[in-house]
């Protein structure tokens, strides 16, 4: 008898944690965001906030919509899929430029992290960027509407090396450790503008070689506004009319997420992220730790970083007139985020 | 409550009554109008949007139907380019070349997911979102299906083919995609919304989260909802919501345009068929209407009357115009009746204006129909107003009800009354009234003569009144003949007399005088005869034998064709006893030593005595008028003098010295004395002669300060000749204490030394312990020597100061006494001058040995502070205190006091019984410059603080200003800190008064001479400021009497 009461008070309980956790989920405002990966570096704070619980504090219950590129990231935004996207600032302005509706409200990147890897096979062969003529190259899935940031750095780079873009086959290459590294391991391609920090795992597993790095001043030299403005949180501007407060939300998480990267350690917040796969953790470790200002630590526009970025769209979208007359300060609304000089 | 006239007739107008039902009948119209065009255009929207909602639908499920077919298209292309690549069929092809070529393919933008499984359902390859599915879940025989995954909220449209998987044989292919918010995004055509829903429950939008959360509460009233299955399969659970506003034909402009025409236009046509005829014959009415009333106000035909029967004539002939002739002929005969009627009451209204009475005509009512001029001017009032009166309004002395009651009697009646009218401007007059009744048609009315009798009533009233007033004097009324013989006596002449009406008026005058003036009635008699009239003084005799002196005014008056004396007696018995008093003492004064004068309040000499004529030197007709002012040897302002008399007025009395200037100009001292008198308002001043007493006064003063100088030059020098003592008395302690301390204790060393020495050559025991008895009385007396030195002189204060000897002093106190001591002096050492060191020691050391001989304490403070090169001792103890007043020869009190004032400072002790003994010290920590007495000026002027610094500095060679304060808080502060021969202290002073200040400092220091130093007289604030503690009290401007009042003060102390 006592047993059977103990059961039932057992299920009494359980059933009131079921009523609460319910209530509680109710009261929650879902939020949609968009973005590549995951466990892609340059977008690991959008993956931080619900780790550290920051969208309940706001009353959000944040959903990520992983992609394999921020085109189609932005594509998700465009159609209604997601509320809010991050992806890198040229594809966003490349969607611009192609008609589509969208406006950056914060940043969240400081430093560009891209990698042209090149698989092992092609070691001797490969030894500088014009020798990828006549070769297979992955980059960042675009969309019809819009270029990624990752194939505009590409074909700037082998534009700059005097490679004719008739002459390689650029195949998309998603932006999830899956895609790339089957990509580079089953030789499916040849080189990859890869993200980190699956290009420096490939790398340490010996399947990939760096031939080039962004953040190498050896690289960065030859780009023209190499110091653009990388992931990028936007949205469309029918929500910043209509739902500001819901904008305004997005925004505090963002940066919150950001403040709490700053203020811990690379192995705090792989531990905060759960990742468990011992390779993939030791990857991300050493990723972090080698690019100490991946992240922009305090969730405010750049204006020489958005100057960078205006140079770099810009040189990337030679040709294109409407490209060209794009500038980046109708595409930036830092009324939430705020700007330093 | 009813419309005003003019607005009346406006509402009773035919016009405006045809022009309201016009508008009302089209506003009506309007309505109706409006309201059936609004329901047809209802009607005919909602049809409208249902064929297009049909349409919609149409629509919608073919893009459904090309989208299925779509995505299995692609799901069998898929299936054919895998089975191209063969690497299903290899067992060795990695998983990881498989993801590559879906990777290349970009097959994340395509679909969501692929599941491949053999033929026993075991998954072979999946690529894509993941997905928590591990077998197809649509059943082997169909090719299409839905997979809802219940952890995310997500529905997927799944596609499957059979695909070759080589030995293994065909297996299963399955490709999910998901309908998501993009899809119905794409799927949507521009203003609709697409919401596809599986049972019931929304999925996805294609207005994104927003319009998911769309509530149907919220959706807009004018939409179109429609409903269709996503596949044509039965039971479809799977919608697709298509919400489409309803596309209005008008828009809100058109609509408003097109409802304000149609009025607009009926109303035209209204008022041209039916309002123009309408307004036409309204208007000839209307004319009819003013015909009637300029009928009605004129009674006669008029061209206004013509013109308006004219126009409703018109041309027409219908009812109108026979109504108009009609009203013509009225006119013509009623103004011939009018004419007969005007010409028999011109003659009536002759008659009535001729008459001397008033005469007025009433109705039964009482409202006064007419009335001729004599009756208006009788009552002020002009023909017009009268004719609005009633009786009523007239009537001054019946109520309206009262005169109601008498109309009906008089109906058909005659009568005559009197009664009182009130004229138009409020006054009342007296009237008889003859009234009649006559018959006028069937109506009575009645018709009034009035006489105003109110002169004759006025004179029946005066002579009552006369005789009223002659029997309530006091005076005595005679009436009397030439004989002397009573005709008339009030109540008063006989009453008085103690005689009877009937007793009195039998007598003659002669015999009421008393025989001394009975001697002169007949000379008095020819003389009032010969003036008219005259005023004499007489006595009568009373019945009761007693005398009244009387006051005789009598005047010559003809009564009934005779001539009579009209004579009012007054009893001046008691004026006369009083006017021989006064005569008495006016005698008294005239003889008088002192001066005598009596003022009135504005301060001018009214009279004065001879002894004042012959003190000032004027006469006594100079005195009178003059201002006492002129008297005055102190120039008085006339306000002083008069705020001087308003005092007086509310003392009563006053006395005071002051001083008079003669007429040659000597000044004389004199003593007044004043008295307050009422009615009249006087100030009687008596005034003595004060000079020679002032002089004797004058020198005893001046002996007084001779003998005050040489008392403060024999007390410095006493006081030099103490400090002299004291001096010697010190170097010779400290001489003492060197010799007793180089020799004695030198000695008493060497003695130690010698037993010690001593100690170690003997060898018997009992030697031994003589020694040792020997030793320890020569320790004692090491002891004692020590005692004795220090008590003569303290060694520590030469070579360590004073804070360091009062430490030591207190540290062998606390040993020897077991008081507990609390010390609170400054750490570092005071720099003092060596004799206010031992100073300040030697009296800290006796208060301190007075508390342990006589206080019974138990515990004692000692607090030094240095402020203002003063040491600020303070020494408190919580015994018994002493009892009442502390004796300066007690306890060596005088001469500690004596010490400290010796060397500029001072000292005071305060005690009560039971609550212990304060004692201050305040002493300066080295010589003063000079010995000049420390002075503290208390004043808010400063250019007073000044003058009086100048003054001490160049008048006296013994004060001298050491501190100044120009409020009562800092004076009351520097007071009681500072150490102070003499304080000279303001009345009027900022933040605290001078007598508050005085309370306070003469509180906390009663041995500190406070001189109250002040612009107001002395007799306002002198004695008050003596009794809260004041030395004295000096009028600003004394030089002279406050340096001698400074040097008493400091001398008293």
């Amino acid at each position: 008898m006592v047993k059977m009461a103990i059961q039932v008070r057992t299920l009494f309980a359980l059933a009131l944690t079921l009523v609460a956790s319910f209530a509680g989920a109710q009261s929650l405002e879902k939020i949609v965001v968009s973005a590549p990966g995951p466990r892609n570096i340059s977008y690991l704070p959008l993956d931080l906030i619900p780790a550290i619980g920051a969208d309940r504090d706001e009353g959000v219950d944040l959903q990520i919509l992983h992609t394999g590129g921020g085109s189609v990231a932005l594509n998700n935004l465009v159609t209604r899929n997601a509320d809010f996207a991050v992806a890198g600032f040229p594809a966003v302005m490349s969607l611009d430029a192609n008609g589509g509706d969208v406006v950056g409200i914060a940043p969240v990147d400081d430093a560009p992290l891209f990698v042209l890897m090149v698989r092992s096979g092609l070691k001797g062969k490969v030894k500088r960027i014009a020798d990828l003529r006549g070769k297979v190259i992955g980059v960042n899935t675009s969309t019809k509407s819009s270029k990624t940031t990752s194939q505009q750095l590409a074909e700037l780079l082998l534009k700059s090396d005097g490679v004719d873009l008739d002459m390689v086959r650029i195949v998309p290459a998603g932006q999830s450790w899956v895609e790339q590294s089957s990509l580079m391991i089953s030789g499916t391609a040849d080189a990859v503008m890869g993200d980190e920090p699956f290009a420096s795992r490939l790398a340490a597993d010996g399947k990939v070689f760096f031939l080039a790095n962004l953040a190498d001043p050896a690289t960065s030299g030859k780009i023209p506004g190499a110091n653009f403005l990388h992931a990028t949180l936007a949205t469309r501007s029918d929500m910043i009319r209509d739902q500001p407060e819901t904008v305004a939300k997005m925004v505090r998480m963002m940066v919150k997420s950001l403040q709490w990267i700053a203020s811990h350690k690379p192995e705090q917040l792989v531990d905060k992220l759960k990742v468990d796969d011992p390779e993939e953790r030791t990857s991300l470790l050493l990723a972090l730790r080698r690019y100490p200002h991946a992240f922009s630590r305090d969730g405010k526009f750049s204006s020489s970083q958005l100057k960078d970025t205006q140079i770099f769209f810009h040189k990337t979208s030679e040709g294109n007139a409407k490209a060209q007359s794009l500038q980046i300060e109708n595409l930036i609304n830092d009324t939430w985020a705020g700007r330093r000089h | 409550m009813g419309w005003p006239p003019p607005l009346a007739a406006k509402r009773r107008s035919i016009t405006r009554q045809a022009a309201v039902r016009l508008i009302f009948s089209l506003g009506l119209f309007v309505v109706l109008l409006g309201y059936s065009s609004y329901r047809l255009y209802s009607v005919a929207l909602q049809k409208s949007a249902h064929e297009r909602s049909e349409d919609l639908a149409t629509f919608y499920r073919t893009r459904l139907m090309q989208l299925d077919r779509d995505w299995d298209l692609q799901t069998r292309d898929f299936k054919v380019r895998l089975e191209v690549t063969r690497m299903l069929e290899d067992r060795k092809t990695s998983v990881t070349n498989l993801q590559a070529f879906m990777t290349v393919q970009g097959t994340n933008r395509r679909f969501q997911y692929l599941l491949i499984q053999n033929r026993r359902g075991d998954k072979v390859f999946s690529f894509g979102n993941d997905l928590d599915v591990e077998r197809i879940p649509i059943a082997a025989d169909e090719d299409s299906g839905w997979h809802f995954a219940p952890n995310t909220g997500s529905l997927y449209r799944v596609f499957t083919a059979p695909i070759w998987l080589g030995e293994a044989g065909n297996g299963r292919l399955a490709m999910f995609y998901e309908i998501d918010n993009g899809l119905l995004f794409n799927l949507a055509t521009p203003g609709i919304l697409l919401t596809a829903k599986r049972d019931g429950k929304p999925i996805a939008s294609s207005f994104g989260q927003a319009g998911l959360g769309q509530r149907p509460e919220n959706r807009i009233a004018d939409d179109e909802l429609r409903e269709i299955p996503w596949t044509t399969s039965n039971g479809e659970k799977t919608q697709l919501c298509i919400d489409a506003p309803i596309k209005v034909l008008f828009t809100k402009t058109e609509l408003a345009v097109g409802a304000a025409t149609i009025p607009i236009i009926d109303g035209l046509i209204l008022w041209f068929t039916l309002g123009f005829w309408l307004m036409r014959n309204a208007r000839r009415i209307n004319q009819l209407g003013g015909a009637v009333e300029e009928f009605t106000a004129r009674q006669q035909p008029t061209a206004t009357l013509e013109e308006k029967l004219h126009c409703a004539r018109g041309e027409l002939v219908d009812e109108i115009s026979e109504v108009a002739c009609t009203i013509e002929d009225m006119a013509a005969q009623t103004h011939r009746l009018k004419s007969e009627t005007e010409k028999l009451l011109r003659r009536n209204h002759a008659l009535m204006q001729n008459s001397m009475d008033g005469i007025h005509v009433m109705d039964v009512q009482g409202n006064i129909v007419e009335a001729n001029d004599a009756f208006c001017r009788m009552l002020g009032y002009t023909q017009e107003e009268m004719a609005h009166l009633h009786v009523a309004d007239l009537e001054a002395q019946w109520s309206a009800e009262q005169l109601r009651e008498r109309f009906k009697e008089l109906v058909g009646k005659s009568g005559r009354f009197e009664t009182v009218h009130r004229r138009k401007d409020g006054t009342l007059i007296n009237v008889e009234i003859s009234i009649s009744s006559i018959e006028i048609d069937g109506q009575f009315f009645s018709v009034a003569a009035s006489r105003d009798i109110t002169e004759r009533k006025s004179t029946e009233e005066e002579l009552k009144l006369s005789a009223q007033l002659l029997n309530t004097t006091s005076d005595s009324i005679f009436l009397l003949d030439l004989d002397g013989n009573f005709v008339f006596l009030n109540e008063a002449a006989w009453k008085s007399r103690g005689y009877t009406r009937a007793e009195l008026m039998a007598m003659n005058v002669r015999e009421l005088t008393t025989p001394e003036f009975s001697k002169l009635v007949a000379s008095r008699t020819k003389e009032m005869l010969a003036n008219g009239q005259g005023i004499i003084e007489s006595e009568h005799r009373c019945k009761d034998g007693s005398i009244m002196s009387v006051e005789v005014v009598s005047r010559l008056i003809e009564s009934g064709g005779r001539k009579l004396f009209l004579s009012s007696c007054r009893d001046i018995s008691e004026r006369k006893k009083n006017k021989a008093m006064l005569m008495q003492y006016k005698l008294v004064l005239e003889t008088s030593i002192d001066g005598f004068w009596v003022t009135d309040m504005r301060g001018h000499l009214l009279e004065a005595n001879a002894a004042y004529a012959r003190m000032s030197g004027y006469a006594v007709a100079e005195l009178v008028n003059m201002h006492i002012s002129q008297l005055e040897a102190i120039e008085l302002k006339p306000e002083d003098v008069q705020a001087h008399i308003a005092k007086i007025a509310v003392q009563g009395y006053d006395r005071f010295e002051t001083r008079h200037r003669r007429k040659d100009g000597q000044e004389i001292d004199v003593e007044i004395s004043v008295t307050h008198m009422a009615e009249p308002e006087r100030l009687v001043v008596f005034c003595r002669d004060i000079s020679v007493r002032k002089r004797i006064e004058q020198e005893m003063i001046t002996l007084n300060n001779q003998l005050t100088d040489d008392v403060i030059k024999r007390t410095a020098d006493l006081s030099a000749l103490a400090a002299r003592i004291q001096t010697i008395s010190e170097t010779e302690k400290s001489n003492l204490a060197r010799e007793l301390h180089d020799e004695l204790g030198s000695t008493l060393a060497c003695i130690s030394m010698e037993l010690g020495r001593l100690k170690g050559k003997l060898s018997s025991p009992d030697l031994l312990q003589d020694l040792s008895a020997a030793k320890a009385l020569l320790s004692n007396a090491t002891q004692i020597t020590r005692g004795v030195i220090d008590q003569l002189y303290p060694t520590i204060l030469n070579h360590s100061g004073f804070v360091a000897a009062v430490e030591w002093l207190v540290k062998g106190y606390r040993e020897h006494s077991g008081i507990t001591v609390e010390l609170a002096i400054p750490k570092e050492e005071i720099a003092m001058e060596q004799t206010f060191a031992l100073a300040a020691y030697r009296i800290t050391q006796e208060c301190l040995t007075n508390i342990a001989k006589h206080a019974g304490a138990s515990k004692v403070r000692i607090e030094a502070k240095v402020s203002d090169g003063f040491l600020n001792l303070t020494i408190q103890d919580n015994g018994k205190g002493m009892p009442g007043e502390i004796g300066i020869n007690r306890h060596g009190i005088f001469g500690m006091t004596e010490r400290a004032r010796f060397l500029g400072g001072s000292m005071e002790i305060k005690s009560e019984d039971g609550r212990g003994t304060t004692a201050r010290l305040s002493l300066p920590l080295a010589a003063k410059p000079n010995n000049r007495k420390r002075v503290l000026v208390v004043d808010d002027h400063s250019i007073i603080r000044d003058a009086i610094r100048q003054l001490l500095e160049d008048e006296t060679d013994d004060f001298s200003v050491a501190g100044e304060a120009a409020d009562g808080k800092t004076a009351i502060e520097m007071a009681i800190e500072g150490a102070w021969d003499v304080m000279l202290l303001d009345i009027s002073l900022p933040k605290k008064n001078g007598i508050q200040v005085l309370e306070k400092v003469a509180a906390a220091k009663p041995n500190l001479p406070i001189i109250m130093l002040s612009t107001h007289r002395e007799s306002t604030y002198g004695e008050i400021a003596r009794s809260k503690g004041a030395a004295f009290y000096i009028e600003k401007g004394e030089t002279r009497k406050l340096v001698e009042a400074m040097r008493q003060a400091t001398l008293r102390q």
